[in-house]
């Protein structure tokens, strides 16, 4: 088949497939038919992402106020819990979301055992515990405050994230309720679910069965424009009896062994590091782990085990700190997932520069021995 | 640690299955969990409920346990039943598990309904025990790699975390002299059933159109600068990102009018 250009400067047009398509760079109504999608290429799609943005996120100038959305009496009803933090940032509002897209005309009601974190009215929460007395030391009073939100809304389906502390939370749930649920679930809408079994190889497709575990992959916030009820309903969780596990606290972190891969923030050293106390002055102000480069580790400076990179830890840590890094290919492998780099090195061409969020061109050394100083004078 | 062991611990241990090659093979939090429990100096039973596969039980032995009490069931049958019932006869201090299991459902159901049955309470991410004395303290692992202390009263069911200490070796000479103890099914088993299976797809996060707060910080290259202002430099940055510990240093009027020299 031969495909036909169209040139960009027609007015309404028809792109290459003959379907047509809405122009939302255009300026006037007049234009609102794209151009061929062939002929433009990638920074225009990303263009169009952002004005999806700005339609999600209504402005109140703009637009009137969100109409109200009642369920009705009748609605099943699809209770979200989340427990004391959030499994993921914005955890809250996804599994509202998808907790609709599961049952939608059902009514849904979130309880979360510690803050809520989303707008629950414009979220997509029906309803809203709020909990008289202590839901959260322990597992087991956690669980009962739960199983009394539960009796209170005769749920057809309660939802729950399948990660972090929350999968304890769900299993501890289900065993209570001697309900089989639905675990590593990676799509929830219209009543059924797939579930990942034999570690993650396989998968099914059933309808959904009172509890629903959710991975993060499963679930994305309500971005309609309404407005919901975010009823109040008061649950008594005051419970008797003992737990069987006393909390201690968090033990004190050591920058030398503190796991790589779990950490949230790994302060790496390259061969431009000499001063090795301060760098862990520096990870054991700011909580983090020791890491080195290759060089680092070969040279014995680390050890083995500190090693990032294709050959040392593939690091998942939020922030990552690198210290005389120059950053070969290798070691940006071993950082790829980081969300956060800082790099202090005296290169401004070195490739670690390039990647790094906050490029600083100095001497790490210096550097270091200020972060320290000035964090170890602490305002508070 | 006493010299003499006075508790006896109870290891669960399943086939696991390698991800790539598919062959079975010791799952790696279940050898975490033995590798706890040979550490901990108490006596150590380890039990494998399930068809088994011979080979994975003598690595298992070769990581220095004597003795496997093998529960034989079928292929696709409930262990459940058996397993508790084993257990209960045993009455250990602590029983052991791994995380989720390699093969058949993994949902990591099974510590809690093990615990439910023998009416014990349950623990899990724990990264660590110790056990003297009657008295029972737990490390469990907590976000961002740390570690929480539980303390409590044995007996107690454990579910071992993947961030436990890594596992020892496995030894051939003591997987050739190990025992496998091989107890016959009694009575009908019930079996799992499964739904029809499918090759799982590969899962990407779903997009989130109009949420990039994230971005928000901007790249930036910095320099000529001295030490002091390098250093404000990062905290604001790291206060700006969202890092806790940085956020009493970052002064946010400094922030804003940062010079913005990309």
């Amino acid at each position: 088949m031969i495909r036909q250009r169209v040139s960009p400067h027609a007015t309404a047009r028809q792109a290459a497939s003959g379907r047509p398509r809405v122009n939302r760079m255009a300026p006037t109504k007049a234009r609102r038919l794209r151009i061929d999608p062939h002929i433009e290429t990638g920074q225009r799609l990303r263009r169009e992402m952002r004005d999806e943005a700005s339609v999600a996120a209504p402005s109140t100038t703009a637009r009137s106020q969100p109409s109200l959305h009642v369920a009705p009496a009748d609605a099943p009803v699809v209770l979200v819990i989340s427990g004391v933090a959030e499994a993921w940032p914005g955890a809250q509002a996804d599994l509202l979301g998808t907790a609709r897209e599961l049952v939608p005309d059902g009514a849904i009601a979130l309880a979360t055992l510690g803050d809520v974190e989303c707008d629950p009215e414009s979220a997509g929460a029906d309803g809203l515990v709020t909990w008289i007395g202590d839901c959260q030391s322990g597992e087991s009073r956690q669980v009962g405050a739960l199983l009394a939100a539960i009796a209170h809304y005769r749920p057809a389906h309660i939802v729950l994230a399948d990660e972090a502390a929350d999968a304890d939370l769900l299993r501890r749930l289900a065993v209570a309720l001697e309900e089989h649920p639905a675990l590593q679930v990676t799509s929830a809408r219209g009543g059924k679910v797939t579930c990942l079994v034999d570690a993650g190889t396989r998968q099914f497709t059933g309808p959904a069965p009172k509890l629903v575990g959710l991975r993060r992959s499963a679930c994305a916030a309500f971005e309609g424009f309404l407005r919901f009820e975010a009823r109040i309903s008061e649950i008594d969780a005051s419970m008797p009896g003992r737990e069987p596990f006393t909390d201690e606290g968090l033990l004190p972190v050591r920058s030398d062994t503190l796991s790589l891969t779990e950490a949230e923030m790994v302060v790496g050293a390259g061969a431009g590091v000499t001063d090795y106390d301060s760098l862990f002055a520096v990870a054991d102000c700011l909580s983090g782990a020791v890491a080195g480069s290759r060089v680092v580790c070969d040279a014995g400076s680390l050890p083995r085990a500190r090693q990032v990179g294709a050959s040392g830890s593939i690091i998942e840590a939020r922030f990552y700190l690198a210290f005389g890094i120059s950053g070969a290919p290798q070691h940006l492998q071993g950082i790829r997932a980081c969300r956060y780099v800082v790099a202090v090195n005296t290169d401004p061409h070195a490739p670690i520069m390039e990647r790094a969020d906050l490029a600083i061109v100095a001497d790490a050394q210096a550097v270091m021995r200020a972060l320290t100083e000035r964090m170890e004078k602490v305002p508070q | 640690m006493s010299d003499t062991p006075s508790f006896t611990v109870a290891v669960c241990l399943s086939i696991g299955r390698h991800p790539v090659s598919g062959r079975p093979r010791m799952a790696p939090c279940d050898r975490q969990a033995l590798e706890m429990a040979i550490a901990s100096g108490h006596h150590v039973a380890a039990f494998h409920a399930g068809p088994g596969d011979e080979a994975v039980l003598r690595d298992y032995l070769g990581m220095g346990v004597g003795e496997i009490s093998h529960l034989e069931l079928g292929d696709g049958a409930d262990i459940l039943a058996a397993l508790t019932e084993a257990l209960a006869a045993l009455d250990p201090a602590l029983v052991l598990f791994g995380d989720v299991a390699e093969i058949g459902p993994s949902s990591g159901l099974l510590p809690y309904m093990v615990a439910k049955m023998l009416s014990r309470p349950i623990l899990t991410s724990v990264t660590g025990f110790e056990l003297r004395a009657g008295e029972l303290a737990i490390t469990q692992a907590a976000a961002g790699g740390r570690r929480r202390l539980r303390r409590g009263v044995p007996p107690a069911v454990l579910a071992v975390s993947r961030s436990a200490p890594a596992p020892r070796l496995s030894a051939y000479a003591r997987a050739r002299t190990g025992k496998i103890i091989t107890h016959p099914a009694t009575g009908e088993t019930p079996a799992i059933t499964m739904p029809e299976l499918r090759p799982a797809k590969r899962q990407s996060a779903r997009l989130r159109p109009g949420r990039n707060a994230e971005a928000a910080t901007g790249r930036r290259l910095v320099e000529d600068v001295t030490a002091e202002d390098a250093a404000q430099e990062i905290l604001e940055f790291l206060a700006r990102a969202g890092f806790a510990k940085a956020l009493p240093f970052a002064d946010t009027q400094r922030a804003k009018n940062g010079n913005q020299n990309v």
